[in-house]
């Protein structure tokens, strides 16, 4: 009976067409089954544990990998040593790298200081070619009396993007390996998945070359981070997903009272508004990739949009999931706690879930408060 | 992935707006804007019928049966721009979107011919007899039975029993009952599915005044009435098989409609914001923003149902779709309410509520009806999770 009621929905649906064109492109599904299985074979406890404990903070083999299969130039445009893409696949690409917590220069490099390149006119063909590439892994800073904080991937990038004011630097690194007049103060964070950095610039030296000035620099800067709360939204609703998995499967293995522990019905109802939450979440992550990908100026809301509900469902899962799996949730040993970290660090990366927040209010209200 | 729409549809979304427009600011500018189920009843039959002689009544049906054949996204694009023009809430809706669609697949070619055109063409309204006072989320559990007997015209089914929460029973011609047609069965086997003409004297409807203070559903009991006997849908005892098609109708393009309609309402709280100083609230704002996030996932989530947008059987959404606009709507009641204050809280003479209180109070039923939440949980651990079933008596 039940089955029959499945077959059933699905020809009712199908026999309407497919006109409303919500779904993947065969293009599409072709780099969500490349990056699923590359994010399987890179992901697992053990490695994700080695390179959260490691002094670079994430694994070299894997980055390189990725740039093997020109994953690193995922943004950056084809006639730069990229593969065009836009937000829908670099969607695809984060939501699997979420899945298993992998993390690296992709989203600093990649993504974020990417997109902010891609929005200056004078175009650094180089630069851009090395970075498709992987050999080259950039960072983002926004100074403001001398300093930036909670920088993302400074402390192992080969260059800096320095913004002040209006107006954006690039710095490399000198022969003792540092960013002359910049001071890097790595900082380890709760989530430990992910390197954040305090950046002190004690002087612009005559190194820091400058890139460009105007509002297009204000302009950049804001879709690079715009940008980086898709993609961050799109691991948030990967590793959401991991989460409601692994805690069913525990609920369906663990037996008190003499039965699995996920026939009873309280814990039934969590893992429900555990997929409830996620799915809506998935479902606001391919929209604003989708009408990013449409129209570029809707980017700010639909990436505030993304991050807000993707960081809730994740806050959601990740909390259940300790909860669920009860003592052994709460151990260092499992990775429950890895994920919920992930949540809280997903919450204020890139701006906090309030401010996201009153940045859509504002937007609808027609007012800034 | 693709969001727009093509220069074709652009040019049937402006036919379709521009027809809703003229009736709405001409002929039936007087009905425009009603959400409640009961308002204006005779005039809403007309737009019935206006909706049907110009052929937009149930435009997803082939046109032998009075539809368009129209495509997924005609379909779409009609229900946003039905919303949009805020056309009022649709008697016709159990019929068209629910009895209709069953009949097209479940129905015989002599049931299409007899009872599709009428009910395209507004001129006969249906409601729907499955709930019963003791078959709630346990829908298989129902009483009323009908059995076989010679009548005036040759053999009948003649029908016995009692159904509740019958909207739109008043004005309906027609309702499609689920009954106990072999004696003894239980559960979902011996169940079927019929036809039966609501204008006879074996029925009685007693309406039910709910906690908005109105009425929109009734009870109907039922006391020897008859219906031929070839009015059944399906095989006697598929009566649950038929029904679960007719619940899988439920999700569909009507979503999307309901979607704009609740963008309607987010767009009045937002307005009443603006206008009583209540946006200067942090707290407000942030809830917001909030519904505006709930609002564009449903959508997105509507669209990946009807898009497949995920392989396999059924896609997330399927499952977790009613209890999130439910509970999502129930919220924007609360939200509604605390923009408007107190004046928000004053009633009529009668009795009687501007849409936002009444939506406040009337979407405490959202999370009930069409599977309660509980139960909705229960199959999306269930169904969607794969976690054990629940013991069934």
């Amino acid at each position: 009976m039940r089955k029959w009621f499945t077959v059933e929905a699905t020809v009712i649906i199908m026999c309407w067409g497919s006109c409303v064109q919500f779904e993947f492109t065969e293009e599409q599904k072709m780099i969500r089954t490349m990056a699923d299985e590359f994010a399987r074979d890179h992901g697992g406890s053990e490695r994700i544990r080695a390179a959260m404990a490691s002094s670079l903070g994430y694994d070299m083999e894997t980055w390189l990998s990725l740039g093997e299969l020109g994953l690193a130039g995922l943004l950056i445009g084809a006639d730069q040593g990229g593969q065009g893409l836009g937000p829908v696949e670099m969607a695809l690409v984060h939501e699997a790298l979420g899945r298993y917590l992998i993390s690296g220069p992709m989203l600093a490099s990649g993504v974020i200081a990417a997109t902010f390149l891609a929005g200056l006119k004078s175009q650094e063909l180089t630069l851009m070619q090395s970075m498709a590439s992987g050999e080259l892994r950039v960072a983002l800073a926004r100074f403001a009396d001398g300093q930036s904080l909670f920088v993302l991937d400074a402390h192992h990038a080969d260059c800096l993007l320095a913004c002040i004011d209006d107006t954006a630097y690039i710095v490399y690194r000198n022969e003792a390996g540092e960013f002359p007049g910049i001071a890097v103060e790595r900082l380890t964070m709760l989530d430990q998945t992910r390197v954040l950095s305090h950046l002190n610039m004690v002087e612009l030296t005559p190194d820091a070359q400058k890139l460009s000035e105007g509002s297009e620099v204000t302009q950049a800067y804001q879709d690079g981070l715009a940008m980086g709360r898709l993609a961050t939204a799109a691991e948030a609703v990967g590793a959401a997903q991991t989460c409601l998995m692994r805690t069913v499967e525990y609920a369906q293995e663990r037996e008190q009272f003499g039965r699995k522990i996920g026939s009873f019905q309280a814990l039934k109802h969590e893992l429900a508004n555990v997929m409830v939450n996620t799915e809506a979440a998935i479902s606001a992550v391919y929209f604003a990739a989708c009408t990013a990908a449409e129209s570029p100026d809707a980017l700010y809301q639909m990436a505030a949009l993304a991050r807000v509900q993707a960081s809730e469902a994740l806050t959601h899962a990740a909390g259940r999931m300790i909860q669920l799996h009860g003592g052994v949730g709460f151990t260092w040993e499992h990775d429950a706690h890895l994920y919920f970290k992930r949540a809280r660090g997903t919450a204020t990366l890139f701006g906090s879930n309030a401010s996201l927040d009153e940045a859509i209010a504002a937007s609808i209200l027609g007012d800034a408060a | 992935m693709k969001l727009t729409f093509t220069d074709e549809q652009e040019q049937f979304r402006a036919e379709v707006a521009g027809w809703l427009e003229d009736k709405l600011s001409g002929d039936f500018a007087d009905i425009r804007g009603i959400t409640s189920q009961t308002e204006a009843a005779q005039r809403r039959l007309e737009w019935e019928q206006a909706l049907g002689v110009a052929g937009w009544s149930a435009i997803g049906w082939p046109r032998q049966y009075g539809g368009r054949a129209a495509d997924l996204s005609q379909q779409v694009i009609f229900a946003e721009e039905y919303a949009r023009a805020r056309a009022p809430g649709r008697l016709g809706h159990m019929g068209v979107e629910l009895a209709g669609p069953t009949i097209l697949n479940f129905g015989t070619d002599a049931q299409k011919k007899r009872f599709l055109p009428k009910m395209s063409a507004g001129e006969e309204m249906w409601c729907q007899g499955y709930s019963e006072p003791g078959a709630g989320s346990d829908l298989s559990n129902v009483r009323t039975k009908a059995r076989l007997e010679d009548g005036p015209q040759g053999e009948q089914w003649v029908l016995d029993g009692q159904k509740i929460w019958t909207s739109l029973a008043q004005f309906a011609d027609w309702c499609f009952v689920i009954c106990r047609t072999q004696e003894g069965s239980q559960g979902r086997e011996g169940l079927s599915y019929l036809l039966v003409p609501m204008h006879q004297k074996g029925i009685e409807i007693r309406p039910i005044r709910q906690m908005t203070g109105e009425a929109d559903f009734n009870e109907v009991f039922f006391d020897g009435a008859v219906t031929a006997v070839e009015n059944i849908v399906g095989e006697p005892g598929q009566g649950w098989q038929v029904a679960m098609g007719t619940l899988a109708f439920e999700r569909g393009v009507s979503t999307l409609a309901q979607q704009m309609h609740f963008r309607n309402e987010l767009n009045e709280i937002v307005n009443q914001a603006k206008l009583n100083g209540a946006s200067d609230d942090v707290l407000i704002r942030r809830r917001i923003a909030q519904a505006w996030r709930g609002l564009q996932a449903m959508r997105a989530s509507a669209l990946r149902m009807l898009s497949g947008a995920d392989e396999g059987a059924l896609s997330g959404p399927q499952f977790t779709y009613k209890i999130y606009w439910a509970t999502w709507h129930r919220t924007l009641g609360e939200l509604a309410m605390d923009v408007l204050g107190q004046s928000g809280e004053v009633a009529s003479d009668d009795y009687t509520f501007p849409d936002l209180p009444r939506m406040f109070l009337f979407s405490r039923a959202d999370t009930i009806y069409a599977g309660t939440n509980q139960i909705q949980r229960n199959l999306i651990a269930e169904r969607a999770l794969g976690l054990p079933k629940e013991p069934r008596g």
